[in-house]
């Protein structure tokens, strides 16, 4: 009974949870996106970090970057998911400049740092409940 | 190109400058995800951003054959990091016989941790692709094989040990990067190795181990000198370390790495 209330609870809130298959297509559609940065000798980091993504509620990661270093960090989102975007900060929580790349539901902004040292990444979304999103990163 | 394709093209690839962003909270920066993978560098970035402006001779940094027989699973799975660290090492050499050593050794500390099985097609992929000179191939195997260690440690429950790779990696990382500084000084490049959120981030997630774990001399030893490297990699930002703060954090990491290399402790 308590399943069932559950059930019918997320159905009524329209709140289910990401599922695998839609987190494994958000990889492969931001695998896609990096590829184009590959093609300028940017190397994609093996790993990738996702999760389900919520309007209002932003996701943050550290990352550790170099001086010297070219970075693109590039997130997709299914179609729940609206405004996707990345934003960069220093270990201070200032925001950095970034160059962006929007490309429909797919969305990518490339740094250079000066200063070597850890960051947060932001990946938010304007519009959309508990969508699957996926985040890598490239450097050369 | 017709005109609907470069108006797409433009379209997509134009840079756009972004909205102000209200700087971050302190319990926004506190909440954020450090995540197993994407939160620590692989030695393959230090060693891409370093050999950018130094042009090293990688091959000088080489080490002797450490012993793969430990029987502590902290140290096996430190020393399991810092041979990956090996390994990228030999490709920027491109020095095709040392991957092929190292990949063995590898194969020989993940079967000791249980985890060998994992990596047994990446490990001949590797042999193929050193022997071929395939080195940015190389470079992803090497990435991929750790992760799969990683991922097969998370999927037995071992994530402590997870803490203990990316420590050995760091610390070979290190090590290597600041023997190269030291060698070729600039300011430029010693602004590298400004690490001090990764320090942190090992001294926490050591501080959080079981007792027994704690307790394990090694693991006290590198607690210790991981207190040492923290206080010497937090440079301030505007400021580059000097020659004395990289010759430090050098003779820190390699005291660290030949600690976890150690048979007897």
């Amino acid at each position: 009974m308590k399943i069932l209330a559950a059930i019918l609870l997320a159905t009524a809130l329209g709140c289910g949870a990401a599922t695998e298959d839609e987190l494994v297509a958000t990889r492969a559609d931001v695998l896609e996106l990096a590829g184009a940065w590959s093609n300028d000798g940017f190397k994609i980091r093996d790993g990738h970090w996702s999760g389900e993504l919520t309007a209002g509620e932003p996701k943050l990661v550290q990352v550790n970057l170099f001086a010297g270093n070219h970075y693109w960090f590039s997130a997709a989102a299914n179609a729940q998911a609206k405004g996707l975007s990345i934003a960069v900060f220093t270990e201070s929580g200032n925001p950095v400049l970034v160059e962006i790349h929007a490309d429909g539901p797919r969305t990518a902004v490339r740094f250079s740092p000066l200063v070597s040292g850890p960051y947060f990444v932001r990946v938010s979304a304007t519009e959309g409940k508990r969508a699957a999103f996926c985040l890598i990163y490239s450097y050369k | 190109m017709p005109r609907r394709f470069l108006i797409l093209f433009l379209a997509t690839t134009a840079a756009i400058a972004q909205e102000p962003q209200p700087s971050l909270t302190k319990e926004q920066m506190a909440s954020a995800t450090m995540d197993h993978i994407l939160s620590y560098p692989m030695p393959g970035e230090l060693f891409a951003a370093l050999g950018k402006s130094a042009k090293p001779d990688w091959t000088s940094f080489f080490r002797e054959p450490i012993p793969t027989n430990f029987t502590s699973r902290q140290q096996i799975a430190m020393n399991l990091g810092g041979l990956i660290a090996d390994g990228y090492l030999a490709v920027e050499a491109t020095d095709g016989q040392q991957v092929k050593n190292i990949a063995r050794d590898v194969r020989t500390l993940a079967n000791a941790l249980g985890v060998g099985q994992n990596l047994l097609n990446r490990g001949n992929s590797i042999s193929e692709f050193a022997a071929n000179n395939q080195w940015d191939t190389l470079k992803e195997e090497l990435e991929a094989a750790q992760n799969e260690v990683i991922a097969a440690m998370n999927a037995h429950d071992d994530t402590d040990l997870i803490t203990f790779v990316l420590l050995g990696g760091w610390a070979r990382g290190t090590e290597v990067i600041t023997a190269a500084i030291e060698k070729n000084y600039s300011a430029a490049t010693a602004k590298i190795i400004r690490q001090p959120g990764i320090a942190r981030s090992f001294i926490n997630k050591l501080a959080a181990l079981p007792e027994k774990t704690r307790d394990n001399p090694l693991v006290k030893k590198v607690r210790l000198t991981l207190f040492e490297i923290h206080k010497a990699v937090g440079i301030p930002g505007d400021s580059a370390p000097t020659l004395e703060d990289v010759q430090k954090i050098h003779a820190l990491a390699k005291t660290l790495v030949g600690d976890i290399a150690k048979k007897e402790l």
